[in-house]
């Protein structure tokens, strides 16, 4: 059984039964899965319900990238043995969507700022980008500085919730 | 006598590119890399290579020392600079020729000239062809605001020594107008070192028109036809064709005339574009001259059947041109795809990764120049773009049915790519029909958005990938029963 995740939406996966054929079970829905010979490891061959679905598939960590029916998805997945949520990422950290490095700061500590109000320019593969504040809110502290280079998914800076005044 | 020994100034694709022709030729190809590109095809396929130490991977490819040493101690007799970084410089066209070797590509005099697009527009007025009003920011900011509004917005802001979108903005009141020099400016000045910019009117819904050419460096020139190079983001292009769709006749044959006329003006050297902005009425600009190889050069390549990189390393040897305008045949159309590790979905955000699978299509009229390969891992150092998939056929719907099966079947697993937004735009009812211009993608953002995903899509998906992963392979074998 597999959690798997795509565009933020989360499914549960297992095999109801292998034979007298294989029956696939997504969120509880059954879907019959006639495996098609291949001669590669990567490539995807199956029909589904009937209809054809080819493409290739490759893994990296828990992460499933596949291409079927000239269509790229990533998923996330997670061996549900254990049944561990995941992560908590509600925190108030403002994260970097992208690697790169800071260029400008364009709000202090204290700042109040307004969802869409720029906060600082992020250089990345040659190209300057803005971060923009994701919802009202103080800057409660900077967690990057100028010239700094950070990897996807770096908090850069701490924003607390709107004062009530 | 052409050279025994070339050292590409270069990475990626342009790199592999440079060595596939140089290889037909019987030359020995040198590559110099930095670290992070020590797995790339052009670093394992060349004849020898050598290593750039730098503080950063961005910068190992700009030292100029550095390169022509190892060009030197390996005893090169010529360098090919590519595209990008070095290519346009002209102070390293002259320190190549300075210590006795040669440098593929115009001479640095007209390279001075092209690389300040504050000069090379005055010198193709003076050459006789139209150019776009424009205002030079000299630093004092009130009389430049003043003259801004009377230009009228939206405007653009560009970097005198610009080229590939850095430094650009657009404008749309004079409210943003100091913050977007300030910024472009310092962007302008990281990429080039040099932090002039100027404005034009920012022109709605122009197509971007090139022209190839090549030069003998004493006035003789001649022309390749011209690619459309409308599909742009970030003011970086996408999608380039030839020839242009629905071009006027008379309007063409007098683009490619300005572009010859300019090219010997200026005693042009090799091969160069020459970039027009055409006018929803009609009218267009002379924008600005490259001297180097363009990224989309195999468009030219596909219709003409020439090798524009053969073609630079003779004239750069003869110092004359191998063909004439007559030898010039145009057959059919051809449409590059460039294929870059970005999100179309958040903005066009640079992606990551490790390229995991990379297959390529083989079909008839499909070609795949390509950077990258399976295993290596693409970070943030360098540009986007991975590959270009050039699509071409006897016409140019053969051509856009090509381009989309082709998109369709190439598959890159690992790292987020533009390609399944490619085969919307190449797909889309004003792309079949040839309605290209600079604000295609704003324009039909909503018609080149992912469509959402059925949940009988979804379940397939799903299943896809829970079956392929690779501790689900023995489902195959059970559920077919073979070991019962």
């Amino acid at each position: 059984m597999a959690a798997l995740t795509l565009n933020d939406q989360q499914s549960e996966v297992r095999v109801l039964r292998y034979r007298p054929r294989l029956e696939v079970l997504v969120d509880g829905r059954a879907h019959g899965v006639e495996p098609l010979p291949t001669d590669s490891p990567t490539a995807v061959r199956l029909r589904i319900d009937g209809r054809k679905v080819q493409g290739w598939c490759a893994q990296d960590g828990d992460m499933v990238h596949l291409r079927i029916n000239g269509r790229s998805h990533v998923l996330r997945a997670q061996a549900l043995i254990g049944g561990s949520a995941p992560a908590d990422r509600s925190r108030d950290d403002v994260c970097a969507d992208l690697p790169g490095k800071l260029v400008s700061l364009h709000c202090a500590k204290g700042d109040k700022v307004r969802s869409g109000d720029l906060l600082m320019r992020i250089e990345s593969m040659k190209m300057e980008v803005s971060l923009v504040a994701p919802r009202d809110g103080v800057i409660e502290r900077l967690l990057v500085e100028s010239g700094q280079s950070f990897e996807r998914g770096t908090p850069l800076l701490r924003l607390g919730k709107p004062s009530q005044d | 006598m052409l050279p025994k020994r070339i050292l590409i100034a270069n990475r990626g694709e342009i790199a592999s590119r440079i060595q596939s022709s140089a290889s037909r030729l019987g030359i020995e190809t040198l590559s110099v890399f930095h670290a992070e590109d020590r797995n790339a095809p052009f670093v394992v396929d060349a004849n020898s290579a050598f290593e750039l130490h730098s503080t950063s991977a961005g910068t190992a490819y700009l030292d100029i020392e550095q390169i022509l040493d190892i060009a030197q101690a390996q005893n090169a007799d010529a360098i090919h600079p590519g595209y990008g970084f070095l290519a346009e410089n002209p102070e390293f066209a002259r320190a190549t020729n300075d210590r006795g070797m040669r440098f593929i590509g115009p001479s640095w005099q007209v390279m001075e000239l092209m690389a300040d697009k504050l000069r090379s527009r005055q010198f193709a007025k003076d050459a006789g062809l139209a150019v776009a009003p424009c205002l030079v920011f000299e630093g004092d900011q009130a009389s430049f605001l003043d003259a801004a509004v009377e230009l009228g917005f939206p405007l653009i802001i560009k970097a005198a020594a610009g080229g590939g979108g850095k430094g650009m903005r657009r404008v749309e009141n004079a409210s943003e107008l100091a913050e977007k020099l300030a910024s472009a400016s310092r962007e302008a000045n990281r990429h080039f070192g040099d932090g002039r910019i100027y404005v034009e009117p920012y022109v709605e819904a122009a197509r971007h028109i090139e022209v190839q050419v090549l030069g003998d460096g004493q006035g003789k020139a001649l022309h390749l036809g011209e690619r459309d190079c409308s599909i742009q983001r970030n003011y970086q292009k996408l999608i380039e064709e030839s020839p242009a769709a629905n071009l006027e006749r008379g309007i063409r044959a007098s683009l490619l005339q300005s572009a010859v006329k300019l090219a010997q003006a200026s005693n042009y050297e090799g091969a160069g574009t020459v970039e027009f902005l055409l006018t929803p009425s009609g009218e267009y600009f002379f924008l600005e001259m490259n001297t180097r190889l363009q990224v989309e050069h195999p468009v030219t390549e596909c219709i003409t059947g020439l090798d524009l990189v053969e073609l630079q390393i003779r004239i750069a040897d003869e110092k004359q041109l191998p063909i004439s305008q007559e030898d010039v045949r145009f057959d059919g159309h051809a449409i590059e795809m460039r294929i870059c590790a970005e999100d179309p979905e958040e903005g066009f955000l640079p992606s990551t990764g490790r390229l995991l699978r990379q297959i390529v299509p083989q079909a008839r009229g499909i070609r795949y120049d390509t950077g990258v390969c399976e295993g290596q891992v693409i970070g943030s150092s360098f540009d986007s773009m991975l590959a270009k998939l050039i699509a071409s056929g006897g016409n140019r719907s053969i051509a856009i049915n090509r381009a989309v099966e082709a998109l369709r079947d190439l598959t890159l697993l690992g790292v987020t790519s533009n390609q399944d937004f490619l085969a919307r735009v190449v797909a889309h009812p004003m792309f079949i029909d040839g309605h290209m211009n600079t604000a295609f993608l704003s324009r039909h953002a909503a018609d080149l958005k992912a469509p959402e995903l059925t949940r009988g899509e979804a379940d397939q998906v799903f299943i896809a990938a829970f079956l392929g992963r690779r501790d689900s392979r023995r489902l195959f074998e059970m559920s077919s029963g073979r070991q019962q």
